[in-house]
């Protein structure tokens, strides 16, 4: 039996998933989370979009990737979920 | 007058000798015999049978006398000097043959030789048992020159010589023939590797073998050097390269956003993995997957007092975006106790394209080097 997730950050669903993750959902809340990810508005040059946990987008400014190494208290801070 | 007693001895008249005076003139007997007092024949002087009267004596004969035919088997002998056959004939010392008596030597004709005449050369003449002076019909052959041998050698390796004579008279002497074999001078050969052929010759056949012929051994050839299933000069490899996958989990994730630069957390994976890897079975681009960042935390337990602490992390950036799979992998290389239920493995999500739901496999591998 699988089982659901929805990782939420500040807020915003960030993803799903199958097998692990942040919370445990139903899988018929994850179908209809599916759902709306499918049908993700495409944003603007330099913006993109957020999904509340109320399931509705909202357009944000896009950040610059990231490819640099993290440090250690960067990492713990990710795993802690403290917003830097 | 007394009686005078006169004895005439032989055949011859004498006169007598006066034995007294009453005659004055000798008184001459005159036999009418013949005188045998000269005579000398005795008794081996006369034939058997016979008498004669020798010196006033009856004598018979003692002398046999042959009167038949006689045959002696005599003994041939070859007088070299004469060049005849010589052979001899014996009587008693004495023995009178009467006139006429055939004396037959008779000689055994093998002493002779036993040559019948297809023996001896044609014309030649010869003496044997089979007959005196026989002609020979033998037909002499004619001088023939000697013949070469050829060898040749089988297949089995069995070699032959053979010579075709012609028949007639061969000269003593000796004629040889030789026959160089192909060589090989033998070695020390390896196995070598051949998707095409099942066997390398080594030596052809036919070929005589001048030295000693090896195929070199190893050591290491053994069923556990070799891999599971497969044969190697029929010996089969019980040799297993592939790892015990002790746990695994499988899973998906579906990012809302593109670039948020949200860490994505799994935890609670209920294994503990060294082996991570996220892949998308659908279109995408290089920039959209190859640069994932994997962010492995270690959370573990102290033994001690059992307090949970962050123990570090290791990112890993590797991907492959050709074609219409695409992947990114990490293995954990920390031998670090973790506990599996304080165990995270985060995604760094900003690379992967939202939207699009990416599939993901945890194993824990035994053995990983």
């Amino acid at each position: 039996m699988d089982k659901y997730y929805k990782n939420i950050e500040n807020g915003y669903i960030t993803a799903i998933s199958t097998g692990s993750g942040g919370v445990e959902i139903t899988k018929e809340e994850y179908d209809e989370i599916l759902r709306m990810i499918q049908s993700r508005p495409i944003p603007d040059a330099g913006y993109d979009y957020k999904l509340r946990e109320n399931l509705t987008w909202e357009q944000v400014e896009a950040p610059e990737p990231v490819d640099e190494e993290i440090t250690d208290e960067e990492a713990l801070d990710i795993m802690l979920g403290v917003k830097r | 007058m007394s009686d005078i007693n006169i004895t005439v001895e032989g055949n011859s008249s004498k006169r007598l000798k006066t034995a007294g005076k009453y005659c004055d003139k000798d008184i001459v007997v005159t036999a009418n015999g013949i005188d045998t007092s000269d005579a000398t024949a005795d008794a081996g002087d006369i034939a058997e049978g016979k008498t004669a009267y020798v010196n006033g004596q009856k004598v018979t004969g003692a002398v046999d006398v042959v009167s038949s035919a006689q045959t002696q088997t005599v003994n041939p002998q070859w007088n070299g000097n004469k060049k005849n056959v010589q052979a001899s004939v014996s009587f008693a010392e004495r023995t009178i043959l009467n006139q006429g008596i055939n004396v037959t030597a008779e000689m055994a004709g093998n002493k002779f030789g036993n040559a019948k005449a297809t023996d001896v050369s044609e014309g030649k003449t010869f003496t044997s048992e089979n007959g005196l002076k026989l002609t020979g019909t033998k037909v002499d052959p004619v001088s023939v020159s000697r013949g070469t041998p050829s060898i040749s050698v089988s297949d089995d390796g069995l070699i032959t010589a053979s010579v075709a004579q012609a028949a007639g008279l061969v000269d003593a002497g000796t004629n040889s023939q030789t026959k160089q074999m192909a060589t090989n001078a033998g070695g020390c050969f390896l196995p070598c590797y051949s998707d095409t052929d099942d066997f390398t010759l080594l030596c052809e056949k036919g070929k005589y073998m001048t030295g000693d012929m090896y195929v070199f051994n190893d050591k290491n050839l053994i069923p556990e050097n070799i891999k599971a299933g497969v044969k190697i000069f029929e010996i089969l490899g019980t040799f297993s390269s592939y790892k015990e996958i002790t746990a695994i989990k499988t899973g998906t994730v579906t990012n809302t956003s593109d670039k948020t630069g949200t860490q994505y957390l799994m935890h609670d994976m209920g294994v503990t993995p060294n082996l991570f890897i996220l892949y998308y079975d659908g279109d995408v681009t290089a920039s959209d997957f190859s640069n994932v960042t994997f962010l492995v935390a270690y959370i573990g337990k102290e033994h001690k007092t059992g307090s949970t602490e962050y123990l570090g992390h290791q990112t890993y950036h590797y991907g492959n975006s050709s074609g219409s799979f695409a992947y990114s992998g990490y293995r954990v290389t920390t031998d670090w106790y973790i506990d599996p239920e304080l165990f995270q493995f985060n995604v760094n999500t900003t690379k992967i394209k939202a939207g699009l739901t990416y599939n993901w496999i945890a194993a824990r591998i035994e053995g990983l080097e």
